[in-house]
C-alpha cells in the first residue's frame, strides 16, 4: 500500500513538472561580446557591467515579457574578445553557435566587429554594436544595428560648435595615423570644408605611441592657430595637450576622444578642452538625468557612453521580444519595421536601412572643476 | 623653437641614457647584453603607481621603494636566470633574455591590463622659462637627476671597494677571481646596480609619459641604440648616446616629420657603425 502510495505521488510530481510553464527551466538568452582582457578591457567591463545591470532590473520585475502576457527569466551571456578580431571570432560563433541565444550585443571595436559581421549575417541575428566605423554599416548586412553615433555626426556636431558657437577660423589638424585617426581628420576636414568653407591652416599627423610632443605642439604654435583639433586616441591627445600647455597655447584644443579615459591622463591639462561625444552624464535632458541618479545609486560612480548604448540595446531587445518573443528571425524582422525608439541616448531608429539608429551626440567642454560641460547638443 | 626642442629632446635623452647606462653595466661584468633592461623601468614605474596612486603612500617613501624592487629582480634575474647560463653560446644568452623581456612584459598586462596610467609629477607647479625655453619642472628633475647619478656612478666606481670590484670582472674575470674576488656575487650586484639606475629612470619618467605595460620594448630599442652609438660598453657614450637620440627625435620631429623619427634614429645607426664601427666614446670603460 505504502509503495504505491509513493509511486502514486511520484507519478503526480512528474506530470506537474511537466506541466510547469517552461519559464521556470528555460531563460530567454542575450549576448554580449566585449573586450575583457587585454587593452581596453576597462571599457569593456563598463560594458559588461551596464549590459547586466539593465538585465538585472528586468529579471527584478519578474523577468522578460512575452507577447503572451507570461514572463520568463532574463539571461545575458559573456564573452571576451580581448580586442583581437581571431579571438572575437570564435567568441562570436560560440554566442551565434548556442541556438537559445535570440541577439548579441558587440563587439565594441571595429577591428573585431568588421571582419566578424558576416558570423552573425550568415546565422540571421540581431546584432548590436558601439563601433564607429563608417564601413561596418556600408556593406549591406541587414542584421547589424548601431546603437552610436557616427564620426560624420561627431566631427558635423564639433566643427559647427567650433566655427558658429566659438567663432574660430584659424584650425590645426592633428591626427594619429592609425584607422581611426586618418578617418576622423578624413571626416573632420570634408566638413570643415563643405559645412564652412574653411581648410586647416595646418595639419600634422603623428604616430601611435609617439611619447614626446613637444616638435608637434611648436609647429601648431608657430602657425597661430586658435584651434587644435586633434584626432586620435586618449593617450597621445593627453601627452599633446600636456605639451601644448607647457609650451604656453592659449587657443582650444578639440579632441574627438575627449572622455573619462582622457580625463584621468590628462588630469589639470583637460580643463577648457572640447570634445563631441555620443553621450555623457551630464547631459541635461530627463532621461539621462533619471539614468545618471540610478547608476550611480547602483554604482557610485559616474555612467560612460558606453554604459547608455548597452543599457538601452538591452532594453530596446527586451521591447522587441515582448511584441514578437524570443525569436532570432522574428526579432530581425521586428526590429527592422520598428520606425522609432526611444532610448535614455536618444531617438533611434532600428528600421534605418544601413542599420545606423541614432545619429545624437553632444559637445562637452571640461570646467575648472573637471567637469564635461555640455555646451552643444545635436539630437 | 630649436632651443627649446633640443632642452625637451635632452630631459627624454637623459632617460635614455640612463637605461643606456645599467645596459653598458651588466654587459661590462657579466658579458650579456640584458633585453630585459627595458622591462625593470616598467617595474619601477608600476611599483610607483601602485604605492603612490593605488595605496596614497608618500613620494619620498615611493621613490626608494620603486628603485629598490627592480634592483632585487635584477638580483634575482641575475642569480635564477642568466647564471645558468654564463659561459653557454652568445645566442642562448640573448634568446633566455629576449625570452625575460617577453615574460616580464606580459606579467605587467596580465596584472595591469594594457592600459596606460596617468603619475603624478614629482614637484608641482607650472613650467619655468629660462632665457625664453620654457622648461617643465619634471624635465628639470630627471636633467638633474641624471647629472647626480652620473656623478654617483662615478664615485662608485672610482673609490668604493664595490667599484673597484665590478671595474676589475669587467676587465679580466679569471684575474679577478685570482685576486679573491667572488665573480658571481660581483656579477649578480652589477646586475642589481643595473636593474635600479633603470628603476631610477622608470620612476623619472612615469609622470612624463604615462604607465603602460607595453612601454618596455620601445624603450630598449632606444637605448640600447643609444649605447651602440656611444660606443657599446661605454658609460659616457651611453649617456652621450640617449642624449643625442633624445635630441634627435625631436629636432626630426619639428623640421621633417614625428613619422621619419625612427628612420633618422636608424640612419645615425647606420651611420655610426659604418663610419665608426667601435661607437663615438669607446674608451670611457
Amino acid at each position: 500500500m505504502k509503495r504505491r502510495n509513493f509511486l502514486s505521488y511520484l507519478t503526480a510530481g512528474l506530470l506537474a513538472l511537466a506541466y510547469l510553464p517552461a519559464s521556470a527551466q528555460e531563460p530567454v538568452r542575450i549576448g554580449l561580446d566585449a573586450v575583457l582582457t587585454g587593452p581596453g578591457a576597462n571599457n569593456g567591463e563598463r560594458i559588461r557591467e551596464a549590459a547586466q545591470w539593465a538585465v538585472d532590473l528586468i529579471n527584478e520585475k519578474g523577468g522578460v515579457a512575452l507577447p503572451d502576457g507570461s514572463k520568463r527569466p532574463f539571461e545575458l551571456v559573456v564573452v571576451d574578445d580581448q580586442a583581437k578580431p581571431d579571438v572575437g571570432l570564435s567568441a562570436i560563433r560560440r554566442l551565434v553557435g548556442d541556438k537559445s541565444i535570440v541577439a548579441f550585443m558587440g563587439p565594441d571595436w571595429s577591428s573585431v566587429t568588421y571582419p566578424t559581421l558576416f558570423v552573425g549575417a550568415e546565422a540571421g541575428i540581431p546584432q548590436f554594436t558601439s563601433s564607429v566605423a563608417q564601413r561596418i554599416t556600408q556593406e549591406g548586412h541587414k542584421h547589424i544595428f548601431r546603437a552610436r553615433s557616427t564620426d560624420t555626426d561627431w566631427m558635423g556636431a564639433l566643427a559647427d560648435y567650433l566655427v558658429k558657437q566659438e567663432g574660430k577660423k584659424k584650425l590645426g589638424v592633428t591626427y594619429a595615423n592609425n584607422e581611426f585617426g586618418r578617418s576622423g581628420r578624413d571626416v573632420f576636414v570634408r566638413i570643415l570644408k563643405e559645412a564652412h568653407g574653411l581648410d586647416p591652416v595646418v595639419e600634422l599627423s603623428y604616430a601611435v605611441g609617439d611619447k614626446d610632443f613637444t616638435s608637434v605642439a611648436g609647429r601648431m604654435i608657430q602657425s597661430g592657430v586658435d584651434v587644435v583639433v586633434n584626432l586620435g586616441n586618449q593617450p597621445e591627445g593627453a601627452l599633446l595637450v600636456k605639451d601644448l600647455n607647457n609650451l604656453g597655447f592659449t587657443g582650444l584644443f578639440a579632441f574627438n576622444s575627449a572622455d573619462s579615459i582622457f580625463l584621468d591622463l590628462a588630469k589639470s591639462n583637460a580643463e577648457g578642452v572640447v570634445g563631441p561625444l555620443s553621450w555623457v552624464h551630464t547631459k541635461p535632458d530627463d532621461k539621462s538625468k533619471a539614468f545618471n541618479e540610478a547608476f550611480q545609486k547602483r554604482f557610485k560612480r559616474d555612467p560612460i557612453g558606453h554604459s547608455v548604448i548597452y543599457f538601452d540595446a538591452v532594453n530596446m531587445i527586451v521591447d522587441a521580444i515582448g511584441k514578437v518573443g524570443p525569436s532570432r528571425e522574428a526579432l530581425l524582422k521586428y526590429l527592422k519595421s520598428l520606425d522609432t525608439w526611444a532610448g535614455v541616448q536618444g531617438t533611434y531608429h532600428p528600421s534605418a536601412p544601413t542599420g545606423d539608429m541614432i545619429h545624437a551626440s553632444v559637445v562637452i567642454r571640461y570646467n575648472k572643476d573637471l567637469v564635461p560641460e555640455v555646451v552643444s547638443v545635436r539630437d | 623653437m630649436f632651443f627649446q626642442l633640443a632642452t625637451s629632446g635632452i630631459a627624454t635623452g637623459c632617460a635614455y641614457a640612463l637605461i643606456a647606462l645599467g645596459f653598458v653595466m651588466i654587459w661590462n661584468t657579466a658579458s650579456v647584453v640584458n633585453f630585459a633592461q627595458g622591462e625593470f623601468v616598467v617595474i619601477a614605474m608600476f611599483v610607483a603607481l601602485t604605492c603612490h596612486v593605488t595605496l596614497g603612500w608618500p613620494l619620498w617613501l615611493v621613490l626608494p621603494i620603486a628603485v629598490l624592487i627592480p634592483a632585487l629582480v635584477g638580483y634575482a634575474t641575475e642569480r635564477v636566470v642568466i647564471r645558468p647560463v654564463i659561459g653557454a653560446a652568445e645566442m642562448t644568452v640573448v634568446t633566455v633574455t629576449i625570452g625575460l623581456q617577453i615574460v616580464l612584459s606580459d606579467a605587467a598586462k596580465i596584472i595591469y591590463g594594457g592600459q596606460p596610467y596617468s603619475f603624478p609629477p614629482l614637484i608641482e607647479g607650472r613650467p619655468l622659462s629660462i632665457l625664453g625655453i620654457v622648461v617643465p619642472r619634471q624635465s628639470l628633475v630627471v636633467i638633474a637627476s641624471m647629472v647626480v647619478l652620473a656623478v654617483g656612478l662615478h664615485f662608485l666606481s672610482q673609490k668604493t671597494s664595490f667599484g673597484k670590484r665590478l671595474r676589475a670582472v669587467s676587465q679580466d674575470r679569471e684575474t679577478a677571481k685570482l685576486m679573491g674576488i667572488d665573480v658571481n656575487r660581483t656579477i649578480a650586484e652589477g646586475f642589481a646596480l643595473s636593474a635600479g639606475i633603470a628603476g631610477v629612470a622608470g620612476v623619472l619618467l612615469a609622470p612624463i609619459i604615462y604607465v603602460s605595460a607595453g612601454l618596455g620594448l620601445p624603450l630598449l630599442i632606444k637605448s640600447f641604440i643609444a649605447a651602440i652609438i656611444g660606443g657599446f660598453g661605454s658609460y659616457i657614450g651611453a649617456l652621450i648616446g640617449g642624449l643625442l637620440i633624445g635630441v634627435l627625435d625631436n629636432l626630426v620631429g619639428f623640421y621633417i616629420s614625428s613619422h621619419y623619427r625612427e628612420v633618422f634614429t636608424f640612419l645615425v645607426l647606420i651611420l655610426v657603425l659604418l663610419v665608426r664601427p667601435q661607437g663615438l666614446f669607446p674608451h670611457h670603460r
